[in-house]
């Protein structure tokens, strides 16, 4: 199996997983799921074996627009709680 | 309209055209990058496998939305981007390593024959140099000479192949770029780290980083004990291409390496900042292993 393939597989497993514990627990906030996805993301990318340099610069994007979406919950949640 | 000189006859060319115009050899610079046109993905198991994630996430989770059940948006949300991450991310693109063996093999038996043709009986070694993506050079001396020992480290710059290192005839020998010095650039580049400015105790991690990037190796362990390093590395691919060599270019295997051995040669000169001989390296194919022992010169 690739790196990349391997990284998905593993990806997938731990994604589709998180969705099913959380529903068991009845959990509304979408936001608490996104979030999981990109710790998750960001985990499983550096457990997974490593990529090839061009698949490591396309990572690399996806991490950068993960972390941008990251920012703005968090903005979100943080506005929400200051008065 | 830029002007440069042709690294072949010395004439002057115009970058426009790519040509020399004295003697019409085609320059590519190896900083230009290709305008090859390529496609954003390939119709493969894994684009039909993306497009299936993204299409259903997306319909689930837009459907999902308007319904108002929470777990079943997450659902969509995480196959669409499981989806996008499998159309996004590209296949290496990689030969297969049988057509890869049939195209490297004849330039190494060049080299092979080159050093039988002048008997050249000593083992290469491996000139140390620095700075990220450029590899060590290896003298194969033509006689073992105080000299030729330890041949200077500005040999590194020498684009001669016969080269003199001291004042006896027999302080000769060719000077090669190293086979595997290509393969221990991009891992270099790959891990934006030059190896000459790690210590040699955490080479083994980073080269192990490196082969498994490229997905044709991985270094199990490495020993450093009186002026010797022993490396044992387990390979994913070029098991044929290291086979066949050993039988087919002996001398080139045991003297100066096959491109994975020398690139791991090449790699330990680079971070020990010394000369570096191959002394032994024993292939097991049943096991894919490999275990160099490499000498180091004080």
């Amino acid at each position: 199996m690739k790196n990349v393939d391997a990284f998905l597989v593993i990806y997938s497993v731990v994604a589709f997983s998180t969705v099913s514990i959380l529903s068991l627990f009845e959990e509304a906030a979408i936001d608490v799921y996104g979030v999981l996805f990109i710790v998750e993301f960001f985990i499983v990318s550096e457990l997974a074996p490593p990529f090839p340099p061009k698949q490591q610069r396309r990572r690399t994007l996806i991490a950068m627009v993960l972390i941008v979406i990251f920012t703005g919950i968090l903005t979100r949640r943080i506005l929400e709680i200051l008065p | 309209m830029g002007q440069t000189s042709c690294w072949v006859c010395g004439g002057a060319i115009l970058t426009e055209d790519g040509f020399c115009s004295n003697c019409g050899t085609q320059l590519i610079r190896k900083d230009e990058k290709t305008q090859i046109r390529q496609p954003v993905v390939h119709v493969g198991s894994r684009t039909v496998i993306g497009v299936f994630l993204t299409v259903v996430g997306g319909v689930v989770g837009a459907l999902s939305y308007f319904m108002g059940i929470v777990p079943m948006i997450a659902f969509g949300l995480a196959s669409f981007l499981i989806g996008i991450m499998a159309l996004w991310l590209p296949d290496s693109g990689s030969i297969s390593s049988s057509l890869l063996t049939d195209s490297i093999l004849p330039s190494l038996l060049n080299m092979e024959n080159l050093l039988q043709d002048l008997d050249l009986d000593e083992r290469g070694i491996y000139i140390p140099t620095s700075g990220l993506g450029v590899s060590p050079k290896v003298f194969v001396p033509l006689a073992l000479t105080p000299e030729t020992k330890k041949p200077p480290v500005g040999l590194i710059h020498s684009r001669r192949i016969f080269v003199t290192v001291g004042r006896k005839p027999e302080d000769r020998g060719i000077l090669l770029d190293a086979p595997g010095g290509e393969i221990l650039s991009t891992i270099e580049r790959s891990l934006r780290m030059d190896f000459s400015r790690i210590p040699l105790e955490d080479l083994a991690s980073h080269l192990d980083s490196g082969f498994k990037s490229l997905e044709i190796a991985g270094v199990s362990s490495l020993t450093q004990e009186h002026g010797r390093v022993k490396i044992q590395m387990e390979l994913k691919d070029l098991v044929d291409m290291e086979s066949r060599l050993r039988n087919l270019a002996p001398r080139l295997s045991e003297h100066v390496g096959t491109p994975l051995v020398s690139a791991v040669a090449a790699a330990v000169s680079k971070s020990a900042r010394k000369h570096v001989t191959i002394r032994s390296v024993v292939f097991e194919p049943r096991d894919r292993q490999i275990n160099m022992i490499f000498n180091m010169a004080d």
